[in-house]
């Protein structure tokens, strides 16, 4: 069994990463082989639509072929049975640099025939989870339809990974600056209290269910 | 006056290039300087999270992070209008263009409730591309980006307009890839047609940024 954490997010050490770590010390709890990629230590772009893992019958259709520092990203992600990605929200989004993995990975699993209606090329199944982390609060990320949006994520990442929809955990009210002294912040925006509280009560919590998550999906 | 316009595409001679050049020779026959940027030459990441941008008594002009997107930044700040262009992935524009976009919004946006401090009000014209139809457009399918795009560059950067081209051509000859989804020959001939109408709606939107 074999689970690979790709991680979405620039700073290390911090929510996201937390996170995901956790989610792979349940994965290994589980028996799990796991291997974790930090994507902002990595140079590559996005999709080029070099169109290879469309070529009819060539060799590198459903691959991504480009030889970047993403290559060797894919090829693990390629033999994985379990795929968990995790990322900060960025302007109502996944990190752009979650994006370019994300186009890399999708595009080279969708079929243009006609008859797949869009079904994946990749050859092994694998069972997928995102983990979403924001500073805004749970009521916020479902009123501004961010919930919406990254469900439907995980709809498309199930599906063309293999079946059924990513399980999404979803961390909210996160603590974000480790001096919140040095930025200029309305206290109806965070205030600082609150979240140390909140980190401290509810963040334990997220790792928690991050863990049984890794656990959980690698049985 | 300066146009500069920021591509999106990683392929050069292909549809969102030509109709970002479209416009910057609109604005060229009417006499301004212009200049396209293709993000994918570039060696750059999104945010970082460093906040730099956010530090007590201190406002910065653009994102602190230098690397090959510094000056672009700082040629944003220097331009009269600007151009973005993006071909549609998977229902959102490239991750280049997303990266940009990160660098380019977040240094001013405040989080103390103040207005974002760009310094000018600068037009925007954003310009999508792809195999998006035309239907499943005019039905708002894709308007938490066109719309949510649209509504950051208002607020942040300036007056901002879309515009859309569906149903563009990928491959030259369809025949060599997987693609029986396409009508090929219905693709060739909108893009013989339909798309040279949105080349020349490009070239009136580049003249009308040229006052």
């Amino acid at each position: 069994m074999k689970a690979v954490f790709i991680n979405g997010s620039p700073r290390k050490n911090w929510n996201t990463y937390k996170l995901l770590m956790s989610a792979l010390k349940g994965a290994e709890n589980a028996g799990a082989q796991t291997e974790f990629y930090n994507l902002y230590d990595l140079n590559f772009t996005g999709c080029r639509s070099c169109f290879a893992c469309k070529i009819k019958n060539a060799q590198t259709h459903g691959a991504c072929a480009y030889p970047d520092d993403l290559k060797p990203v894919m090829d693990a992600v390629k033999e994985a049975d379990i795929l968990i990605l995790g990322s900060p929200v960025y302007l109502g989004n996944i990190s752009a640099q979650l994006n370019l993995f994300w186009e890399r990975l999708m595009f080279t699993n969708i079929s243009y025939n006609s008859s797949d209606s869009g079904k994946r090329v990749m050859e092994k199944e694998k069972r997928c989870a995102m983990i979403m982390t924001m500073g805004a609060p749970e009521n916020f990320m479902v009123h501004s339809g961010y919930k919406s949006n990254f469900d439907y994520m995980g709809q498309m990442l199930g599906h063309m990974m293999g079946g059924k929809p990513a399980e999404m955990l979803y961390c909210n009210d996160t603590y974000q600056f480790s001096d919140y002294s040095k930025y200029n912040i309305s206290p109806d925006r965070a205030d600082p209290m609150h979240k140390e509280k909140h980190r401290d009560k509810q963040f334990p919590v997220d790792l928690q269910h991050a863990y049984e998550l890794g656990r959980r999906i690698c049985q | 006056m300066k146009i500069l316009a920021i591509n999106g595409s990683p392929r050069k001679n292909r549809n969102t290039t030509a109709l970002l050049q479209a416009a910057l020779d609109g604005a060229a026959s009417k006499g301004a300087e212009t200049e396209m940027i293709n993000l994918y030459d570039l060696n750059f990441k999104g945010c970082k999270a460093c906040y730099g941008c956010k530090l007590k008594n201190k406002t910065v002009n653009q994102c602190i992070i230098r690397d090959n997107l510094h000056d672009v930044l700082s040629k944003v700040l220097e331009c009269d209008a600007l151009l973005l262009g993006s071909p549609i992935y998977f229902n959102e524009v490239t991750g280049e263009m997303r990266s940009f976009l990160e660098r380019l919004w977040f240094p001013y946006i405040s989080y103390d409730n103040k207005a974002p401090h760009f310094p000018k009000k600068l037009p925007s014209v954003f310009v999508y591309s792809g195999n998006i139809t035309e239907s499943l457009y005019k039905e708002g399918f894709y308007d938490n980006v066109f719309e949510g795009n649209k509504k950051l560059l208002d607020n942040i950067i300036g007056p901002s307009q879309y515009t859309v081209s569906c149903e563009t051509q990928m491959f030259d000859n369809y025949d060599r890839y997987v693609s029986s989804r396409f009508d090929a020959d219905y693709i060739i001939k909108r893009h013989q047609t339909v798309f040279e109408d949105d080349k020349a709606r490009m070239w009136s939107i580049g003249e009308s940024l040229i006052k």
